[in-house]
């Protein structure tokens, strides 16, 4: 994708994911993959930042005989992600009449 | 081609200045990462060098990965001891800065805590000097009654019944609640003063000890 990806983007990303339901960061970096293009080790930064600032928790669950550690969203984090869609809402609203409407007066 | 064990043993000894909590809280996850992925092979192929992924935590961390990297290539044999001492330097010269902090606080909260300290002492100054006036009055009216209840008793007898009868009931309540009274404030005399000097005491040495 020709856009950079912001810290900001990834963080309410990875909090609408968990969000959804509690998952584990292997699972987590393959979903944002499926939006955009960040390497495998782009998530782990992203996700220890938003568990010290108290946005998610983790919890070891065992899975085949092994630990699996799963994120959940605190409640800190749900009202982080409420602001960041907004903000997304908004800034998407503005991108899109700059780049799509004036675009659409050329045809 | 190196497997999951030297990726992991490279992505820890990279984090060797960070605290073990967050270094083991990195390896954790890459190993989790290992064991999600078909293939160790795989998993390297897609998450590439482990140093480039240190760095990149050590960045997140408020640490330049340069000097960190020097510091891990010194480090080679003996890991603890120089780690240690670089950390209690930090300690070290965070703590005296701790220090002058303290002291600018003290000083630009000064009347603040003089006032405080000021409004303690006298309330305990006036809790002193009620419990000392309930004592006094209790004894003079006990004193006062029964010497004049024992003289009016015989000049007129009615008047000196009821003034030997306040005096007596004076002091029984004087002596059934002063000694514990007098105990009471004594021991919270005590406490006061050892509790002020102790605080005192913590506000002004702890931080030159621990230095």
């Amino acid at each position: 994708m020709a856009f950079p990806v912001s810290s900001t983007l990834l963080d309410a990303m990875v909090l609408s994911i968990v969000h959804d339901e509690d998952t584990y960061g292997y699972k987590i970096t393959q979903d944002i993959r499926e939006a955009m293009d960040v390497s495998e080790s782009t998530l782990y930064p992203v996700l220890r930042r938003l568990q010290k600032e108290e946005c998610l928790e983790t919890y070891d669950k065992e899975y085949m005989g092994r630990n699996r550690r799963y994120y959940k969203v605190t409640s800190k984090g749900k009202a982080a992600l409420n602001l960041y869609r907004e903000d997304w809402k908004l800034h998407k609203e503005k991108v899109d009449t700059l780049l799509n409407e004036r675009g659409k007066n050329d045809e | 081609m190196m497997n999951k064990l030297q990726f992991l043993k490279i992505l820890e000894d990279s984090l060797t200045a960070l605290p073990k909590d967050e270094r083991d809280s990195a390896v954790k996850y890459y190993e989790e990462f290992f064991d999600e992925a078909d293939s160790d092979e795989k998993a390297i192929d897609n998450l590439g060098d482990p140093r480039k992924i240190a760095e990149q935590i050590l960045v997140e961390n408020g640490i330049n990965p340069v000097t960190a990297n020097e510091n891990s290539f010194k480090n080679i044999e003996p890991v603890k001891p120089v780690a240690q001492s670089a950390t209690s330097n930090t300690a070290r010269t965070s703590n005296s800065t701790n220090l002058i902090l303290a002291i600018i606080v003290v000083a630009l909260t000064f009347p603040f805590w003089v006032t405080i300290l000021a409004v303690a002492f006298s309330i305990f100054v006036a809790i002193l000097a009620v419990a000392f006036t309930l004592v006094v009055t209790m004894g003079a009216v006990a004193v006062c009654g029964i010497l004049a209840g024992i003289v009016t008793l015989f000049t007129f007898p009615p008047i000196g019944l009821i003034s030997l009868g306040t005096g007596l009931v004076a002091a029984g309540m004087l002596t059934l609640f002063c000694v514990p009274l007098i105990k009471t404030c004594w021991k919270f005399t005590v406490w006061t003063v050892n509790t002020t000097v102790n605080f005192v005491k913590r506000l002004f040495f702890k931080q030159e000890v621990s230095v």
